[in-house]
């Protein structure tokens, strides 16, 4: 009885949580621009379902936003404040390229060599905060961010640099060959594998925390830290893994972009990723940092943040103006726990009673 | 003791918490000039009346009337405005300020005073009521604990306050000083405060007090002239029933299980605090380490325990060296480790019992080479300590951090003791429960002795004397071991640095 | 060889007076016990918000009010959810990060109709000071800047005088290292920390008003660039110590200076892209080297009279 009064309170409280977001998002851009609230409400709704094509699009963003915050998830649940998945998610588009474009091999062979190449790459970038947190005991808020600057301008360099394709219209690097392309599943559309590998990842992320001691070691890590230490929890190996996986699975998000959508890898004046690492700490936190839920925040927040950029095409705004979104959303996760604990104090819904 | 008009007086006052009636309509007054007791075991309410006395708690019902007017304390300021200070158990000085600092900080109150004057005021108000001078410029950290509460003690006085409260003052002290504390209370009774005296001893509340409210269970039992009564009576007031008595078992000493040899711990600010410790304990045997809290003991353990680094010295485990072995390699040797706090180190409030139960062993619970749980095990694992340790609570799904401290404390002992470990360290395992549930865990402890060696760490004297085989005492961080036929007097002097 | 060396500390301290202010200010909200991890939001919004308050007003003065006010609302904002409601302070402070930026980049688009023609603003120019500035290198590199990099130095004195001896300060102090003892002493703990809170955000506001009016005359996206977190990592390499948070402004400051001129320069032919790192790597390093460190007790830690007791 009460495990289903809190399932209905997480959900309803999504619902809600989401509402007032595209509620304020909506005046806000009626605000700026002008535009009667009828339309940029009619211009959300059609980048969010007006057609098949939209739909697909929101999965697309779906998808790197479920990866990254899969990543993000792990991370928050051990404790640790992982803000780097953006940078990590560039790390691992560079891992793929550099796989892509520097390896031959047939399809499926090349494909798993870049899948790895990115978790590595991306795991490696977020370990390394983690090498200088447990060492070093530097915060790893201020470390995670330093390291998303200096990921974006590494992308930069390379893409201007040695991995310059000088045939191509853009500064771009070449075009991978089509055995580093993910299949589309949808035909017609961009939607491609990488939303099922997401799928998969959600399905491993939830037996790692329920069912293994790896994720009762990170719960525990991130419940009480002392009392894991005390417990016999190995604190240092713990946080470094979980580092490694979060960034991991961030770097798989930045594969899924080059190797799904773009096909090579872009300056960040175009740019691979509008952000999606900082979107994808909205989607955890929205979704309870569980692997459900994060996948349901994803789906939810794919289409908040679909229909916000075509709204955004349309009229002409800038990529900052997405910003609003996960200001709102972020928030409105602040403001959602004060709303359940003043929930809490009505009678009936008191967990021990 | 002088005939006055009431300073405070308590009327009706009722609190209530989650899972108990803190206080249940209360009436207390205290009269001017007078050194006033408030008896009653752990847990009886003392505290809590005292708490809303001095503005940090609202009561639920009641009034408060200071020197005969009506008064609504919403907070500690509020308090302070009525001339009232409170030293409280665990001392509310900053202590990473100086004490001129700490002192400034209370006075900053008043605005008119000056940041400048701190010291001279001080210095001047010491002298006035013939408390011992103070470096004024050394940091709080670094003093010990009497000379911290002498701080406490002249804060209050510095902003005049007449009203004093002093909870349980004698708690972080020993031998000497608890009398020199005990003679401070009179004094400041003769130079006319008003003071409350909380208490669970006896023999301080009779040596001190003139008046004596016991409370238990939240109620006022009654409120007595000390000269009036006798230990039995008041016993009875506060017990209400026969405490039951421990019997020890013969012990056959065993082999050495734990050993320490020689041992140099540093603490986190890079003071040497435990200086070369050696002692053993043997199977079957309860060894009790006495102290004063802040003598080294969190290191001692933590230093045994795995979690700190040692300096120099061994640790050995059945005869195994352990020295700075991990937690987890520690663990697998079959030592458990109840932790003091446990809301604070030895469990995850937010995490389910099951979880919680399975901490120690959780790399136990499956077989050894999987990386899965076996979350069947965990679950019956998890039911058979709530049914033998009789945890009160609905469900094994549910958050520890619902439990109340009692079932919280017995959830770590079932947890540790269960492991039918070879050696336990505990470490001040019955801090603030009730007289029942500190019998059931004082019982458990002593049915794990027999199979077991126990390093009982404990501030409790009463406690470490009903439990222990042999005893020793850590001073300064070092640790000596008690002689033949030592008294309780002797082991008071040795805790504060004297010859046993 | 002279010049070069001139212009960088020049450059240096010209670089350094943004994050001088936020970064005091920020101090002061640590030392208090709560942490604004979204600095990067307060300078945007209040860039914004200065630019405009300069055009419409044709004032640098009344856009400086403007976004000091900006970066005081939205650290009121945080206040709220951190010192009264308890809320968990990294998530309040990159959702108001978040929407600072937002915020700042939606009105300056519908201002100008999107960045198409920003327009010249009255702005804060360097002040050449009569005798002090005519000193052979120090008057050049001291001398000559805005009213604001001269405002931002004298903050430092005065605010080391306000945290270690006054009244105010001792009670900061105070909250930030225990904040239930405070409490017993009659302090109160919200008060101080929101006034504390509210202070950064207007420090930064000061520090975004600096970025637009007196060293980029504009506005556009991404012109903080990192600094909100540079200036957090400034605060714990000067151990929560205003003098030696200032230092470590200065050093960051001269080593943007020195990375501009090393991209134009190009020495050693290293790329570009390699010299703007060279903050970032700079910032973590300085996070690597700190040692003894002296974090307030309470940061980021809520408190509640009735859960302490």
């Amino acid at each position: 009885m009460r495990v289903r009064k809190k399932f209905l309170i997480s959900v309803a409280s999504l619902v809600i949580v989401v509402s007032v977001v595209i509620f304020v998002a909506v005046i806000s851009y009626n605000l700026a621009t002008g535009c009667s609230i009828a339309k940029i409400s009619g211009l959300l709704l059609q980048g969010a379902v007006g057609s098949k094509h939209t739909i697909t699009e929101c999965l697309v963003a779906t998808t790197s936003l479920l990866l990254a915050g899969l990543g993000v998830a792990f991370a928050f649940k051990c404790g640790l404040w992982n803000i780097g998945a953006e940078g990590q998610l560039h790390m691992g588009a560079i891992g793929a390229t550099f796989i892509a474009l520097n390896l031959s091999a047939p399809a499926p062979l090349h494909m798993l060599l870049i899948i790895i190449a990115a978790f590595l790459a991306g795991g490696a970038w977020a370990a390394i905060p983690g090498v200088f947190k447990v060492k070093l005991r530097a915060n790893e808020i201020l470390t995670t961010i330093m390291m998303n600057f200096i990921a974006i301008w590494v992308v930069q360099y390379l893409v201007h640099g040695p991995w310059w394709d000088t045939t191509q219209n853009v500064i771009r690097t070449s075009t991978f060959p089509t055995s580093a392309w993910l299949p589309i599943i949808v035909p017609g559309s961009r939607l491609h594998a990488g939303l099922l590998l997401g799928v998969a990842c959600a399905i491993l992320t939830y037996v790692v925390f329920r069912y293994t001691r790896l994720g009762y070691a990170i719960k525990m890590l991130g419940a009480n830290p002392k009392a894991a230490q005390y417990g016999g929890v190995n604190v240092p190996r713990t946080i470094i893994i979980t580092m490694f996986i979060s960034g991991g699975l961030a770097g798989l998000a930045g594969m899924g972009l080059v190797c799904g959508i773009f096909h090579f890898l872009v300056d960040s004046a175009w740019g691979i990723s509008p952000g999606f690492g900082y979107y994808a700490i909205g989607a955890a936190l929205l979704g309870g940092l569980s692997a459900w839920g994060t996948l349901s925040a994803a789906i939810l927040f794919g289409f908040l943040i679909s229909a916000a950029t075509y709204l955004k095409a349309m009229l002409g705004m800038h990529a900052e103006s997405l910003y609003l979104i996960i200001g709102l959303i972020l928030l409105a996760v602040l403001a959602r726990g004060i709303f359940i604990g003043q929930l809490k104090r009505l009678p009936g819904l008191r967990g021990k009673e | 003791m002088i005939e006055g008009t009431g300073a405070v007086r308590m009327h009706g006052i009722s609190k209530r918490f989650p899972e108990v009636i803190a206080n249940d309509h209360i009436d207390f007054d205290l009269k001017e000039g007078e050194v006033h007791a408030l008896l009653g075991e752990n847990g009886a309410g003392k505290t809590t009346l005292m708490n809303i006395l001095y503005g940090l708690l609202r009561p639920d019902e009641g009034e408060i009337y200071i020197y005969g007017k009506k008064v609504s304390l919403h907070s500690p300021a509020d308090a302070i405005d009525c001339g009232i200070g409170m030293v409280h158990q665990s001392f509310k000085l900053i202590p990473s300020f100086t004490v001129a600092d700490n002192i400034a900080l209370t006075l900053q109150y008043r605005s008119e005073f000056k940041i400048g004057e701190v010291k001279d005021t001080a210095i001047d108000l010491m002298k006035k009521y013939g408390l011992p001078p103070i470096d004024m410029d050394a940091e709080m950290h670094e003093l010990p604990a009497h000379e911290q509460q002498l701080v406490e003690i002249t804060k209050m006085l510095c902003l005049g306050q007449k009203i004093l409260i002093f909870d349980e003052p004698t708690s972080v002290l020993a031998g000497e000083q608890i009398g020199i504390l005990l003679e401070r209370l009179r004094m400041l009774a003769k130079m006319g405060h008003s003071v409350v005296f909380i208490s669970h001893k006896l023999d301080e509340v009779l040596t001190v007090s003139d008046r004596v409210t016991v409370l238990r269970k939240g109620k006022v039992v009654g409120s007595l002239e000390t000269r009036k009564t006798n230990r039995q009576e008041l016993v009875t007031m506060m017990v209400g029933r026969d405490i039951p008595v421990l019997s020890k078992p013969q012990i056959e000493k065993g082999q050495k299980v734990i050993e320490v040899q020689n041992l140099n711990v540093t603490s986190d600010l890079g003071v040497a605090t435990v200086k070369g410790a050696s002692f053993s304990v043997h199977k079957g045997e309860i060894l009790g380490i006495a102290g004063v809290a802040g003598n080294g003991q969190v290191e001692l353990v933590e230093a045994i325990t795995g979690i700190r680094k040692v300096a120099s010295g061994k640790v050995l485990i059945d005869g195994q060296d352990v020295t700075n072995a991990s937690p987890k390699r520690i663990i697998d040797m079959g030592v458990g480790y109840i932790p003091p706090k446990p809301r604070e180190t030895g469990l995850a409030p937010s995490l389910s019992i099951i979880e919680n139960s399975a901490l120690r062993d959780y790399s136990l619970q499956s077989s050894n080479l999987s990386i899965f749980l076996n979350l069947d095990n965990m679950r019956q694992y998890a039911k058979r300590l709530i049914s033998e340790y009789n945890i009160v609570t609905p469900s094994e799904d549910l958050p520890a951090g619902l439990l109340s401290g009692g079932n919280l404390m017995k959830l770590v002992v079932a947890r540790e003791v269960a492991r039918k470990a070879k050696a336990l360290v505990i470490f001040d395992p019955t801090a603030g429960l009730d007289v029942m549930t500190i019998a059931f865990i004082h019982k458990k402890i002593i049915e794990a002795s027999e199979n077991a060696a126990i390093l009982l760490v404990s501030t409790d004297l009463d406690e470490l004397l009903s439990l222990s085989n042999r005893i020793a005492v850590i001073f300064n961080g070092k640790v000596t071991e008690a002689p033949q036929g030592f008294t309780r007097e002797a082991l008071g002097l040795m805790m504060t640095g004297g010859e046993g | 060889m002279a010049p070069f060396f001139l212009s960088l500390f020049a450059g240096g301290i010209r670089l350094a007076m943004p994050l001088v202010a936020a970064a005091l200010g920020e101090t002061f909200a640590q030392r208090s016990g709560v942490l604004s991890v979204g600095i990067e939001g307060y300078m945007t919004l209040a860039a914004a918000a200065s630019l405009l308050g300069s055009y419409y007003t044709g004032s640098a003065w009344l856009g400086l009010l403007m976004g000091m006010a900006a970066g005081g609302l939205l650290a009121l904002i945080h206040a709220y959810f951190c010192v009264t409601r308890g809320l968990d302070q990294i998530v309040s402070g990159l959702g108001l990060m978040f929407l600072g930026m937002a915020v700042a980049c939606m009105v300056i688009w519908a201002s100008f109709a999107g960045f198409a023609g920003m327009p010249a603003i009255s702005c804060f120019d360097p002040i050449d000071i009569p005798m002090l500035g005519q000193l052979p290198i120090i008057g050049q590199i001291l001398f000559h800047h805005g009213a604001l990099t001269y405002i931002s130095f004298l903050l430092v004195p005065s605010l080391w005088f306000v945290l270690e001896r006054t009244k105010f300060g001792l009670r900061t102090r105070a909250v930030g290292e225990f904040a239930a003892g405070s409490d017993t002493m009659g302090v109160n703990v919200s008060v101080t920390r929101y006034i504390c809170t509210v202070f950064s955000g207007v420090m930064s506001g000061l520090a975004g008003a600096v970025l637009c009016l007196e060293i980029n005359h504009t506005f556009f996206n991404g012109m903080v660039a990192g600094r909100g977190f540079i200036i957090i990592a400034a605060v714990v390499l000067g151990n929560w110590s205003p003098v030696r948070v200032f230092g470590a402004c200065l050093l960051f400051g001269l080593l943007d200076a020195f990375q501009y001129r090393m991209q134009i320069l190009g020495w050693w032919g290293v790329p570009y892209e390699f010299w703007i790192m060279t903050p970032y790597i700079i910032t973590i390093a300085a996070l690597l080297a700190v040692r003894r460190v002296r974090m307030p007790r309470e940061l980021c830690i809520p408190y509640f009279r009735e859960k302490a007791q």
